[in-house]
């Protein structure tokens, strides 16, 4: 039973002492160094599933994570979790991300799979497409679940794409229609890991644009990410 | 800190596309996962540096997920031919990986393209642990070659085994009650249970009697004497488990083409639930050598024409069934000359009844790719006579006897499906029905003036070869021609000229160049057989080796002009490929399948994994012309 009166902000009594200790863990990690090469160093490309497309409502059913490390998107950085839900999602929902009743309600337990998802992405700057989406259901559910405010820096990619590419701007609209434009295949679509390395191929190229349009540095291309300013 | 594996979507994916080529779709699945799992994605825009000699020794291995990498020479001149455009799914570079050094070529993107780079440490696990993956890193045209081979076996599987008649069941094909042994017994006691009787295969069984495994002879040699293994372990850690099986009902052609889909050698037979046997790919082709032997019988024991005409009208349906089962060309074209020959010897006794030829000495020979042994399906005759030297002033009237005799069997042989020679060179022409000292003086004739005529005489008479008669005269000729040819070298020199006028269809970036007034197709017996052709000759000729086949020259002459053994294999290799591309073009004509032409292929209807052999079999003839223009200085 939760006393009434917690003193540490942020920490749950209920959360197991795992859990606690490698959200202190994360917490201590160095921050990314924003004046680095845009193409050095790490980044985390991101994609989730959820119940709906209401980000302030709906719930997150799967994170997938996949790196991007010097220019390189390297398979074996990658990470997905299926989320405990306590009822299946509706059938058109499932319909959408393929992940089936069992599957969520035999999920892990959601503050160990986000403990982990912390630890994979320590504090290096996320990348995702139509990030808000992303980012809020992140936030909502890793501040449910472990107490902790997610605010992270966010690459969007929606925003990044027409200005790497502005000939293409004006026609392309949506992850499908950028994808593709650059033949890039996609396994499984809205499989969120699928999904992921599908956007960390048009990541890779957006890294060899990324000095072509004025933003060198990790710090600047964030900068261009309109949704970066009000995420952070 | 989190030690999760990775997700297993991205690995499939990942597999998926790697398995769409070779060697990726020959290697065992944990082989290939740990190789996915080790795999970095990069991107290279079009005309980005991927690598060059400057990078340093090499570290990685590059895999084309998409997109497409031009290797160029940087230096300017280099024999080794190895720049080209490699496309998805090939590897680069293999060599430079291998042996830790620099790469000689510059790699750069041909066009925006993606890359899988497989470190050096994954890529020496990988080259331990696989065997196909080694094969195709150690011997790149060979493996792909055994890949296609068996590509080409599945393709024609169905086809063949109805023409064998293989349509009965394969309980017919059982020779022997099944061999077992539970699954607990050590490699030891199977190995000794297979050689005590002699059997290939034994199958292991588990607690409840039921087929768990299988072990074979071939299963040896990897799994336990390179791999190792003690005899001692269970032989269930090395069986292949879970083997795969047909209801004894199921056709032979039914086994024959999982064995060829599959790469199986060997299938259990089941009888309702019960294991009736097994059978092996050899059980399959030896119902194929009795019908070759009983062949050859036919042949031998025709006694008309007609009679003769059916039987050589078989050795064709035989050729279509060898290739069918993926026999090398060497060997096809070997059995299909063998037989030929049998018919041409026996067109000869048959012509020789109504000539009174006994007591006449002479000796029939065959030229052209009939005298290297390299007729493909669809050839034309090309023969002549050579006989001794009679007492003075008897020449004409022998001769005149010849050539009666000698125009029964040309029109024998023309019956039996070997054309008559448009360049009329055929032993009833007078011209090439020649004693002995006529034949020393034309072939000296012809090295002496090098003549546009006398070169295109020696590529078809140069390859001659006994086929009935006295083989001494014909050894005569050779010992004089080789004895000759060295003293000639202006002849050598004209001879390798005109090797190189025809350069196989390669483009600057490695691509294969079609004649677009030719539909977009290729030649490829005179763009690519004939400067192997060409070449091997000229080799043999300047270094004295007497024997007449390509592959035989080339084996012959390599040691003796310092070509080490690897390139002589490879050059072989990509010879013999085209001659089965050439046998598979004739055969789908002969159908009526596709080409109009015998020897015209259009490299789009190839599948990828035989485009990709036939570049490199393009890059092998200009490699070897190259070679032999650096001798004549060219």
């Amino acid at each position: 039973m939760a006393p009434a009166f917690w003193p540490f902000r942020g920490v749950r009594p209920s959360l197991d002492p795992a859990v606690s200790e490698r959200l202190r863990h994360w917490k201590s990690l160095r921050e990314y160094d924003p004046s680095r090469p845009a193409k050095a160093g790490r980044w985390v490309v991101v994609d989730v599933e959820s119940s709906g497309l209401d980000a302030g409502r709906d719930a997150l059913i799967a994170v997938g994570a996949l790196a991007v490390v010097d220019g390189a998107i390297d398979l074996a950085d990658s990470f997905e979790a299926v989320l405990r839900q306590d009822a299946p999602s509706s059938v058109e929902n499932i319909e959408v991300h393929g992940i089936g009743g069992t599957e969520q309600t035999e999920g892990e337990a959601p503050d160990a799979a986000l403990a982990d998802f912390l630890a994979f992405v320590g504090k290096d700057p996320l990348v995702a497409f139509h990030a808000p989406f992303d980012s809020i259901m992140l936030k909502r559910a890793i501040d449910h679940h472990l107490g902790v405010a997610f605010k992270r820096p966010w690459l969007d990619l929606a925003d990044i794409a027409p200005l790497a590419w502005p000939k293409y701007a004006s026609r392309l609209e949506g992850l499908d229609a950028w994808l593709e434009q650059f033949a890039i295949p996609v396994a499984f679509r809205h499989r969120a890991i699928a999904d992921c390395l599908a956007t960390a191929q048009l990541m890779l190229r957006v890294l060899e644009e990324a000095p072509v349009i004025g933003a060198p540095t990790a710090g600047r291309l964030l900068g261009l990410s309109g949704a970066s300013r009000w995420l952070t | 800190m989190s030690s999760r594996p990775p997700p297993p979507l991205l690995l499939a994916a990942t597999m998926d596309v790697l398995r769409r080529h070779a060697p990726f779709n020959a290697m065992q699945q944990d082989a290939l996962e740990r190789l996915a799992g080790a795999l970095k994605l990069r991107y290279f825009a079009r005309e980005a540096t991927i690598l060059s000699p400057e990078s340093g020794p090499i570290n990685a291995l590059f895999i084309i997920q998409r997109g497409a990498v031009k290797a160029e020479e940087t230096s300017g001149v280099s024999l080794n031919n190895l720049a080209g455009t490699f496309t998805e799914g090939e590897c680069f570079p293999v060599g430079a990986l291998i042996a830790r050094r620099p790469t000689r070529l510059r790699y750069t993107a041909a066009s925006d393209t993606f890359l899988y780079v497989l470190d050096e440490g994954a890529f020496n696990q990988a080259l331990e642990s696989s065997a196909p993956f080694r094969a195709y890193c150690t011997k790149r045209l060979a493996a792909l070659l055994e890949l296609s081979t068996r590509g080409t076996r599945e393709a024609y599987a169905g086809r063949a085994a109805n023409e064998l008649t293989m349509a009965s069941p394969l309980r017919t094909a059982l020779r022997r009650a099944p061999v077992t042994l539970p699954q607990g017994a050590s490699v030891r006691e199977v190995l000794e249970l297979m050689k005590a009787r002699r059997i290939g295969s034994v199958v292991l069984t588990n607690a409840d009697g039921c087929p768990a495994g299988i072990f074979t002879q071939t299963d040896v040699l990897d799994r336990v004497a390179l791999a190792g293994q003690s005899l001692d372990r269970p032989v269930e850690e090395v069986m292949t488990r879970n083997p795969t099986s047909l209801p004894a009902s199921a056709a032979l052609s039914e086994a024959a083409q999982l064995m060829a889909r599959r790469g199986f050698r060997h299938l259990l037979v089941l009888e309702g639930e019960m294991l009736a046997g097994v059978i092996s790919e050899r059980d399959l082709f030896g119902l194929q050598r009795l019908s070759m032997q009983g062949l050859r019988k036919e042949i031998a024991q025709s006694g008309t024409v007609d009679a003769l005409a059916f039987a050589a009208r078989e050795v064709r349906g035989l050729g279509t069934a060898m290739l069918a089962q993926g026999v090398a060309s060497e060997q096809i074209t070997q059995f299909v000359s063998a037989l030929n020959d049998a018919v041409t010897e026996r067109a000869l006794e048959l012509a020789g009844r109504n000539h009174d030829m006994a007591a006449v000495g002479y000796c029939w020979m065959g030229l052209g790719s009939e005298g290297r042994n390299e007729q493909t399906l669809a050839t034309d005759q090309d023969n002549a006579i050579i006989f001794p030297d009679p007492p003075a002033g008897e020449r004409e009237a022998l001769r005149a006897k010849l050539l009666a005799f000698a125009d029964e069997v040309n029109r024998t042989l023309d019956a039996c499906g070997f054309p008559l020679c448009k360049g009329n060179i055929m032993a009833r022409n007078p011209q090439w029905c020649l004693a002995l000292p006529e034949w020393l003086d034309r072939f000296d004739d012809w090295m002496r003036n090098a003549d546009p005529e006398a070169l295109l005489n020696a590529t078809i008479f140069f390859d001659f070869r006994a086929l009935h008669g006295d083989a001494a005269l014909v050894d005569r000729l050779r010992e004089f021609l080789l004895g000759k040819v060295k003293d000639r070298p202006a002849f050598l020199r004209q001879m390798a000229a005109n090797a190189l006028q025809v350069r196989p269809p390669l483009g600057l970036f490695g691509d294969i160049v079609v004649e677009n007034d030719e539909g977009g197709t290729i030649d490829l017996k005179r763009q690519v057989s004939r400067p192997f052709v060409d070449c091997a000759r000229i080799l043999a000729l300047s270094s004295g080796v007497a024997a007449v086949s390509t592959v035989e020259r080339l084996r012959g002459a390599g040691p003796r002009i310092r070509m080490s053994e690897d390139d002589v294999a490879t050059a072989i290799d990509a010879f013999q490929f085209v001659q089965m591309l050439r046998l598979r073009s004739q055969d789908s004509l002969e159908r009526g399948l596709g080409t109009t032409e015998p020897n015209r292929i259009d490299p789009d209807t190839l599948n990828s994994l035989d485009r990709r052999i036939l570049r490199e079999t393009l890059r092998q003839a200009r490699k070897l012309q190259n070679r032999v223009a650096l001798d004549y200085q060219l």
